[in-house]
């Protein structure tokens, strides 16, 4: 039953199994969680919308086009969850007042877990996450779900070549992040 | 040559330069230093986020989101049969109304007809019935239950209100 690819799911789902949507929650659950993760900054939140994300794209099956691969469609609805989310009122105070925080060391403070896990990856992942959302989104989809820019450009709405622009950016963001924060020689 | 820019260094690394411009670049990074430098630091970024690792989600996320699909198919359910209930009442309102309308203008259909035995007839038969009626429940009895369909008449516009804007949200 693992092995099945999505759209035999998806058909089976469908057809009545609900159960079967387990599969797809599996399958897709870590990579959507840290694209979300990143956007959001926050790991409650990222969860969150996550599952509303699962659930949403459950009653929405029925009107997913076969055209693309179910991993654009999906991704396409936790983006923009993830910037509807970005766009509440409460989001932009939360964020002020993090802001307001992590002015002296936004690392540590802001991700408490730092102190308990010095992993380089982990390290990369709070990198990642002090980029704009747009940055963090692009990087994620584009080496951790290996998507391609043109699947990219599809998800976030906008063109191939503005993805590439954004993609050149956001690596040259992160050096400047690994750079101001000091992480040269735990990272690269 | 000249340095390169920081669009073409990302080009470079993504493999999307020309062949001529890629020899060049090529070349250049031998001679420069500063470029060589940062070609080197662009792809340590470009490895680094290459060996990159996804973030593991909490557990159980399986089961909280099908128990919210169960939880909102159940809903929806309820939520079906209720507005189908609202439904059937607005109508039956929207019918008492329009016979009491009815009722109210009988016996004055046809004030001016082309064929006045017809339109005569008609009239009588409309009086004759509201007499009937008036005679059988009452007048004071009809106006109150005249008053208590166009009670529920409005209390079922605002029910389904209620509902577009809980279906909206």
């Amino acid at each position: 039953m693992k092995h099945l690819s999505d759209i035999e799911i998806i058909d089976s789902v469908l057809q009545g199994n609900a159960n079967d949507y387990s599969l797809l929650i599996s399958r897709y659950k870590h990579k959507a969680f840290s694209l979300l993760k990143r956007m959001l900054k926050n790991e409650m939140d990222a969860e969150e919308v996550l599952q509303d994300c699962f659930v949403k794209s459950f009653f929405a099956l029925k009107s997913f086009k076969r055209k693309a691969k179910f991993s654009t469609w999906f991704y396409r609805i936790v983006y923009n969850s993830a910037v509807t989310k970005l766009s509440g009122k409460k989001r932009k105070i939360e964020q002020e007042m993090l802001s307001i925080d992590d002015e002296d060391n936004p690392l540590s403070l802001s991700i408490p877990e730092k102190e308990f896990s010095r992993e380089r990856s982990e390290t990369l992942s709070l990198a990642i996450q002090e980029l704009p959302e747009n940055y963090a989104a692009v990087i994620t989809l584009f080496y951790l779900e290996s998507l391609s820019c043109e699947e990219i450009s599809k998800i976030i709405n906008t063109s191939v070549n503005n993805v590439k622009v954004l993609l050149h950016r956001s690596r040259s963001a992160l050096k400047e992040v690994i750079s101001q924060k000091h992480l040269e020689k735990e990272l690269l | 040559m000249k340095h390169l820019s920081i669009s073409e260094f990302n080009r470079f690394i993504d493999n999307e330069l020309p062949p001529q411009e890629k020899e060049a670049a090529e070349k250049h990074f031998t001679e420069c230093n500063l470029c060589s430098t940062e070609l080197q630091n662009l792809q340590s970024i470009h490895s680094l986020l290459m060996e990159q690792q996804e973030e593991k989600v909490p557990e159980g996320i399986e089961t909280s989101v099908m128990k919210k699909i169960a939880r909102k198919i159940k809903n929806d359910k309820s939520q079906k049969t209720f507005f189908g209930f609202i439904i059937s009442l607005f109508s039956v309102g929207i019918l008492f109304i329009l016979g009491f309308a009815a009722y109210e203008v009988s016996g004055k259909v046809f004030p001016i007809s082309v064929n006045d035995k017809i339109a005569q007839q008609i009239n009588l038969t409309s009086e004759q019935i509201k007499s009937f009626i008036h005679l059988s429940i009452g007048e004071k009895t009809l106006q109150s239950f005249e008053a208590a369909m166009l009670l529920f008449f409005a209390l079922s516009i605002y029910f389904i209100i209620e509902k577009y804007k809980t279906i909206r949200h």
